[in-house]
């Protein structure tokens, strides 16, 4: 494969979520601004990043996958950093707090009286979490 | 004789109980503050990071037409968000604060406060202040959502025009013995504000507590892409970096809580064991009178049958 490798950080405020290098990486957001990949030489930019997934290309071939929750990518000179204000592997869902939050998050959708946002935001989320548990498997 | 011994023994007892709470309370603070400490430090690449970013689409915004999260609005009400320890039994944490709170509050024509902490809201009910909000339980374990929250609704209040700006108001954790009762604006952000934000980098490195590397992002370049623009992208910002900010301020004051709780248990400590000492010294001391007077009784009984 290519020589150059992206080198990768995802920091949210409780941890540095990742820190390598990675061959490219895909951040797949709902509702925002949609899905993007990021490859070695990318031009300069900065994108918001929304409610949804995280794909990492490691040089090794290997992918790792993760969810990915609202924050930004800051890519320049194939050092990429993603700030996001949580992120989780898969063996770290609590599958049924997921379930819970997306069926409570569906029941107060169907009300008037609510914040759309809010709970459309609970929604994503907790699908997000959901399909990644399922991929664990 | 024989009574004021026993009220000596008794009294004894109590205060070594309670040395042992203290003792125990000292022990659970300090273990805390490790982990309040380590917190912080984790949270610091974080904040780094949005503040670096924060500069750079402040550059970026330069010529773009002006932000809600940056202008006044015609509100003349002043938020204060008041950060205070849930429990007491923590030295003059509470009270310090909570007197330089109303010393700054002073300047503001209308007031409201959104306070964590069960000390502070019993404080601004008992003295009616306008309440919008406040958040209980957790005080000595700071966690982002319960940030996110506070901060969410904050500038929620602010862009609805109820609220003209929006001041934080907790105790810096400058070290183990001393925290600082400090206040900082949120909101509006001034672009000039955001340029300075990324001095604060610099500063505190020189007091030698920063430790998460600064300057990794290379200087933005000209031709930087913003997707999808530099203005939704300030918008996404502020409020990330209000949340954080916010988390921020529980986390020091978390640290500062733990901090005051463990030198108030320690010096409570030291006070038993010094009263344990003296009670010891009269327990003895009664004991010892006690058994001259019995041998006064004795001999002078025995000098009688003679």
């Amino acid at each position: 494969m290519s020589e150059k490798v992206i080198k990768l950080k995802v920091i949210t405020p409780t941890r540095v979520f990742f820190e390598g290098e990675a061959e490219s990486f895909i951040v797949k957001t709902r509702g925002e601004v949609g899905e993007f990949a990021v490859l070695v030489d990318h031009a300069p930019m900065t994108a918001a990043v929304g409610l949804g997934t995280l794909v990492i290309n490691l040089p090794s071939g290997e992918k790792k996958t993760s969810t990915l929750f609202d924050g930004y990518a800051v890519v320049q000179e194939n050092t990429a950093v993603i700030i996001a204000e949580a992120a989780e592997w898969p063996d770290e869902i609590d599958a049924e707090r997921a379930e819970a939050a997306k069926e409570r998050a569906e029941k107060r959708l169907k009300q008037s009286d609510i914040d759309f946002a809010r709970a459309q935001n609970a929604l994503l989320r907790s699908i997000s979490r959901l399909e990644l548990y399922k991929l664990r498997k | 004789m024989a009574d004021s011994m026993r009220d000596i023994k008794r009294r004894i007892k109590s205060v070594s109980s309670t040395k042992q709470i203290t003792h125990a309370m000292q022990l659970v603070a300090s273990a805390k503050l490790r982990h309040a400490r380590s917190q912080a430090d984790a949270r610091r690449a974080y904040t780094n990071y949005i503040i670096e970013t924060m500069h750079m689409i402040a550059q970026a915004l330069e010529n773009e037409e002006p932000n809600v999260f940056l202008e006044q609005n015609a509100s003349k009400k002043d938020l204060y968000i008041v950060i205070t320890s849930d429990k007491g039994l923590a030295g003059g944490f509470n009270s310090g604060l909570l007197k330089f709170a109303v010393e700054v509050m002073q300047q503001s024509e209308e007031k409201a406060v959104a306070v964590s902490g069960a000390k502070g809201l019993d404080f601004f009910k008992r003295r009616n202040y306008e309440i919008l909000g406040s958040y209980i339980g957790g005080s000595d374990e700071a966690d982002f959502t319960a940030a996110a929250r506070i901060g969410k609704a904050a500038t929620t209040l602010f862009l609805e025009g109820k609220v003209g700006r929006v001041y934080i108001i907790y105790n810096r954790f400058v070290s183990v013995i001393t925290q600082k009762p400090t206040i900082v604006r949120l909101l509006p952000l001034t672009i000039n504000e955001m340029k300075n934000k990324a001095d604060e980098i610099d500063t505190e490195t020189a007091n030698g507590e920063y430790t998460a590397e600064s300057g990794v992002l290379p200087k933005p370049a000209q031709c930087m892409i913003f997707e999808p623009n530099a203005v939704y992208l300030a918008a996404k910002l502020i409020p990330s970096y209000i949340n954080n900010a916010v988390y921020g301020a529980l986390l020091e004051s978390a640290a500062g809580e733990l901090a005051s709780r463990r030198m108030a248990m320690e010096n409570a400590t030291d006070n038993a064991d010094e009263i344990i000492g003296d009670l010891s010294l009269a327990y003895n001391r009664a004991r010892q009178g006690a058994i001259t007077q019995e041998i006064t009784e004795i001999v002078s009984g025995a000098e009688a049958i003679k």
